[in-house]
C-alpha cells in the first residue's frame, strides 16, 4: 500500500542492559535513536516482555522489533532478520516465564480488534550469555554493535524512503 | 536402584527442565524441577550506592519490576533508618494493589485460565489464551486486556514510568498525587472491582460449576500437608504491603509470627547437590526432605498460603468471598494446591476494593511524601508479598551507604520445596507402569507447579520470548527414555 502521509513507524528494542549480552536489542536501539531524527520513528525500549507488548504496538503501521536469541547454530553476533511468520506458530502453552511470545501478541491483537502494525520486522542477535548479571555485552557481542546499527539504520531510511512514495 | 546423579542447571542454557525418574516396575521414584539461577547479583551490587538498588533490583526481572521497587524501598527505608510520611505509604500501597490487579489478571487468565475454560487435556494448540477467547468471546477477552491496561495506568500515573518504577526513594516517595490523577484512579478502581467480582463469577461458572474440575482440585494427586507464611496487618488480616509475617501449622494454627528483621531467626536454606538455588524452610521444625506434614520444616507462599495464614481479608467484598471458598472447600486451612486459583481471584478482589479504599483517604493527594533521612545508613531489612510469595530484600552497607552485601529471597524461592513435592505427586498419581507420557499427562503434571505461578523469568528475555520447558523420562538404569519439549 502507498502512503500518502508519514508512516508511524515504532522501533522497539528489547532486552535488559543488566544481564549481559540480553541487552543488545536496546544497545542498538539506543545507538540508532542517536543517528536518525526522523518525525515519523518513535523509538521504545522494553525489557518486558509478552502482554506488556500489547499495550506499546498498537495504532502503529510498521513495527521493527530489535532483540536477542539465543541458538546456538551461529556464532555470537550473528544478526538474522525475520518476520513473525517465521517464529513459531502460535503458543503451545506458557508453561514458564509467565509470558505470551511475540507471535500470541500480534495474534491476540488482531483478535481483540486492535489496529496491529501492518508490517513487522524483527532483528535478532546471536547471543551467548543471558544468565550474569553484567552491564554490558560479552566482547564477542559488543564487537558486533556498530555493524548491526549500521545495517539497521540503512534498512529504517529504505523503509521510510519506500513508505513515503 | 542405581545412584544417579544430577547436575544443577548451569548448562541449560535458560530451560526449565524435569527430571522424572522411574523405577523397575515402570513408576515414578523420583522426580526433580530445575530451575536456572541468574548470576552474579551479588557481585553486581557490591560497591554501588544503596539506592540505586531500587533501580537494579526491578530490573533483574521484565515479570514483576514492582513487587521488587517496593521491597527495595522498604528496605531502603530500613537501611536509612527513616519512616516515611502516611501518604507515601498509601501511594506506595495504592501503587502495589494496582500491580496486583495487573499480574493476577495476567496470571489467571493467561497462565490458568486455559487449563480450566480450554480443558486440562485440550490440544496443546488451543490450550492457550486464543483458545481462551475462542471459547468465551472476544469481548470478555477484550475486558481481560482492558483491567490489565487501565492498572498498568494507575503503576504509570504513581511510578512515573510504567515498567520499572522510579517512584520509591528511602523514606518515601518523588510523585505525590494531583486532584485530576485522583479522579481518574477513581474511576478505574470502580471498574476493577467490578472485574474482580466478573472474574469471581467466571471462576465460579466454569470450574465450580463442573464436577470434573472440583474433583480434580480437591484430589489427593494435588494436595500437600505443609505450614503455610504471608503478611498479615494488626488484625491477621492479609496484607501485601505490610506488617508482620505470620505462619500457620498443618492444622492451621498460628506457629509464628515476627518482623521481617528477624527472618533469620525462622527461615533456614537447604543445599542440594542438584540444584544452585537453595531451598527455604522453617528453622524450628527442621528440614526433613521433601515430604509435607507437621514434622516437615517446608512451608508454602504466594495467594493459597497467604490466604490460610491470614484470618480473613480486610475488605468487605473479598471476606466474603474468602468465607465461601472456606466454607465450600470444608474450613481452613485449604491444602488444594489448585484452590491457589481461586485464591489468587479473592486477591484480585481485595486489591481492586484496596485501590477505592486508598484514593479515597483524604490524605492521599498529601504533598508530604517524603521524610530526609539523617541518619548512618548500615543495614536493612525490608519485605512484602509479592503475588508469587512473601519477597525479601536484606542489605548490608559501609557508613557511606556503598553496599557491602545484598541478598534476595524471592517469592518462587520460598515453593521451590513444595514445588518439586508437587510435581512428583503429580507424577506420582498419572504415571504408571507402561504409561507414556503424553502431551495432556504432561500438562496435568505441570498444572502443579503452575498454580504456583513460578517466576523464572529473569533470563527469558531473549526470543521467542518465553521459557522453553524440558520433560526428561529416565528408566531405573537412568537411561533416558523419554524427552518432552516445549
Amino acid at each position: 500500500m502507498l502512503m500518502t502521509h508519514e508512516p508511524k513507524i515504532l522501533i522497539l528494542g528489547l532486552g535488559n542492559t543488566l544481564i549481559s549480552d540480553d541487552g543488545i536489542g536496546i544497545f542498538i536501539l539506543q545507538n540508532l535513536k542517536e543517528q536518525l531524527k526522523n518525525p515519523s520513528c518513535d523509538f521504545q525500549e522494553s525489557s518486558a516482555g509478552g502482554l506488556r507488548l500489547l499495550d506499546l504496538l498498537p495504532n502503529y503501521e510498521i513495527a521493527v522489533i530489535i532483540d536477542s536469541i539465543k541458538t546456538g547454530k551461529n556464532p555470537p553476533g550473528h544478526i538474522y532478520q525475520f518476520t513473525i511468520e517465521d517464529l513459531q506458530s502460535p503458543d503451545p502453552h506458557p508453561s514458564l516465564g509467565h509470558t505470551i511470545s511475540l507471535p500470541t501478541v500480534f495474534e491476540l491483537g488482531k483478535q481483540l480488534g486492535y489496529a496491529m502494525p501492518r508490517k513487522v520486522i524483527i532483528y535478532a542477535v546471536e547471543i551467548s550469555d543471558n544468565e550474569t548479571m553484567h552491564e554490558g555485552c560479552t566482547p564477542q557481542v559488543a564487537a558486533t554493535l556498530p555493524q548491526h546499527t549500521k545495517r539497521i539504520l540503512s534498512d529504517l531510511q529504505r523503509l521510510l524512503r519506500e513508505n513515503m512514495q | 536402584m542405581k545412584t544417579i546423579t544430577i547436575d544443577p542447571i548451569t548448562r541449560l542454557e535458560g530451560h526449565g527442565k524435569i527430571q522424572i525418574f522411574l523405577n523397575d516396575d515402570g513408576e515414578v521414584a523420583n522426580s526433580y524441577f530445575q530451575i536456572p539461577e541468574l548470576r552474579g547479583f551479588e557481585k553486581f551490587c557490591e560497591g554501588r550506592p544503596v539506592e540505586e538498588l531500587a533501580h537494579i533490583t526491578p530490573r533483574i526481572c521484565g515479570v514483576c519490576p514492582e513487587a521488587h521497587h517496593i521491597a527495595s524501598s522498604k528496605t531502603l527505608d530500613a537501611v536509612f533508618h527513616v519512616d516515611p510520611p502516611p501518604t507515601a505509604k498509601k501511594l506506595r500501597e495504592l501503587l502495589y494493589s494496582a500491580f496486583y490487579v495487573s499480574d493476577h489478571t495476567t496470571h489467571f487468565y493467561i497462565l490458568a485460565g486455559p487449563d480450566f475454560v480450554v480443558g486440562p487435556q485440550a490440544p496443546v494448540a488451543e490450550r492457550n489464551i486464543l483458545g481462551l477467547i475462542a471459547k468465551v468471546g472476544v469481548e470478555i477477552g477484550k475486558r481481560v486486556i482492558q483491567a490489565r491496561k487501565e492498572a498498568n495506568r494507575v503503576i504509570e500515573i504513581l511510578a512515573a514510568r510504567q515498567c520499572h518504577p522510579i517512584c520509591g526513594l528511602p523514606g518515601g516517595v518523588s510523585k505525590g498525587l494531583n486532584k485530576e490523577e485522583q479522579e481518574e484512579i477513581i474511576k478505574i478502581g470502580k471498574r476493577s472491582v467490578e472485574f474482580g467480582q466478573f472474574s469471581l463469577k467466571i471462576f465460579d461458572d466454569i470450574v465450580l460449576k463442573n464436577k470434573e474440575y472440583v474433583d480434580l482440585i480437591l484430589s489427593d494427586s494435588f494436595t500437600h500437608k505443609t505450614y503455610y507464611m504471608g503478611l498479615v496487618d494488626d488484625q491477621n488480616k492479609v496484607n501485601f504491603y505490610d506488617g508482620k509475617l505470620r505462619v500457620v501449622d498443618p492444622d492451621g494454627k498460628e506457629f509464628a509470627k515476627f518482623a521481617a528483621a528477624d527472618y533469620l531467626q525462622h527461615l533456614s536454606e537447604h543445599v542440594e547437590p542438584w540444584s544452585y538455588l537453595k531451598f527455604p524452610f522453617l528453622k524450628k521444625v527442621g528440614w526433613k526432605g521433601f515430604v509435607d506434614g507437621k514434622d516437615s520444616g517446608v512451608y508454602r507462599v504466594a495467594p493459597l498460603a497467604r490466604l490460610n495464614a491470614s484470618d480473613g481479608m480486610a475488605t468487605p467484598q473479598a471476606q466474603e468471598a474468602f468465607e465461601k471458598m472456606y466454607d465450600t472447600l470444608g474450613g481452613k486451612p485449604v491444602h488444594a494446591t489448585l484452590a491457589t486459583h481461586w485464591a489468587r481471584l479473592i486477591e484480585l478482589l481485595y486489591a481492586a476494593e484496596r485501590i477505592l479504599e486508598l484514593i479515597h483517604d483524604p490524605e492521599i493527594t498529601s504533598d508530604e511524601i517524603r521524610t530526609i533521612p539523617t541518619a548512618t545508613p548500615d543495614e536493612g531489612i525490608g519485605v512484602v508479598e509479592a503475588p508469587r510469595g512473601t519477597l525479601f530484600h536484606h542489605y548490608v552497607t559501609d557508613e557511606k551507604g556503598f553496599v557491602k552485601r545484598a541478598n534476595l529471597i524471592v517469592g518462587t524461592v520460598n515453593n521451590y520445596a513444595a514445588i518439586n513435592m508437587s510435581i512428583k505427586k503429580a507424577a506420582q498419581g498419572l504415571i504408571k507402569k507402561g504409561t507414556q507420557v503424553s502431551e495432556g499427562l504432561l500438562n496435568m503434571i505441570e498444572m502443579a507447579f503452575r498454580a504456583y505461578d513460578p517466576c523464572i523469568g529473569c533470563a527469558t528475555h531473549s526470543l521467542p520470548g518465553q521459557m522453553p520447558l524440558e520433560v526428561n523420562i529416565h528408566n531405573s538404569r537412568g537411561e533416558l527414555i523419554q524427552v518432552i519439549k516445549r
